[in-house]
């Protein structure tokens, strides 16, 4: 019974934030998927740990730490803690502003005006579509 | 000046992530408790948020954010 509860209040504390989001966000595409470009330092920061905290870190790095040890903690979190901020400030940044001069909402857009050509868009967008695909 | 500084303190925090002393030794345990090895990689975390945290204030990209929009004049692909 008690994790039923635990289920419920959580559904209930998502339908909360989600009206609440849903009252102050505008009717497009913008601002749907990219936060009308906008979004705090907080919200940011638990968008990137939600993003990286995928199976491959909670379970195959557990997984991998069991068969060879505490490096691997310095192999994944610490290196991620060290190249994805770099990332995001040296390149991230200057992605956002382009983005935000051209309108890009998609990586294929940026790909596709940055060499004014259609076709690299479309082989980039099959390439994301077959990096999905689990080998 | 400050760049070469900056880069600098790049290039050494990603050198002190090769961590060539404690790379697998649990022994002695930090606290009481913390691997050695674990406790490194743990300092190098608190130390590359540090190393973060002086880039943005001495070398925030600030006039990327006075970009002007031409969005509205240009016709876009959805994908």
């Amino acid at each position: 019974m008690i994790p039923a509860i635990v289920v419920f209040i959580y559904l209930a504390i998502v339908a909360v934030i989600g009206t609440i989001a849903f009252r102050k966000s505008k009717a497009n595409t913008e601002d749907f998927f990219l936060a009308g470009r906008t979004i705090g330092p907080m919200v940011f920061f638990l968008s990137i740990f939600a993003t990286n905290m995928t199976a491959f870190a909670i379970l195959g790095s557990s997984g991998q730490a069991y068969r060879q040890g505490i490096g691997i903690y310095g192999l994944m979190a610490s290196s991620s803690g060290f190249v994805i901020p770099l990332t995001i400030f040296f390149i991230g940044t200057r992605l956002w502003a382009l983005g935000k001069r051209f309108g890009h909402q998609t990586q294929v857009q940026f790909f596709r005006d940055r060499w004014e050509c259609d076709n690299i868009g479309t082989v980039i967008f099959a390439l994301s579509a077959a990096m999905l695909i689990r080998i | 000046m400050k760049k070469l500084l900056l880069l600098l303190m790049v290039a050494l925090v990603y050198v002190l992530h090769q961590d060539f002393w404690n790379w697998r030794q649990a022994d002695p345990l930090v606290f009481g408790f913390l691997p050695i090895g674990l406790a490194y990689q743990a300092g190098f975390s608190i130390l590359a948020s540090i190393m973060m945290a002086v880039l943005v204030k001495f070398a925030w990209p600030g006039h990327l954010e006075q970009v002007e929009d031409l969005a509205p004049q240009r016709n876009h692909p959805t994908h």
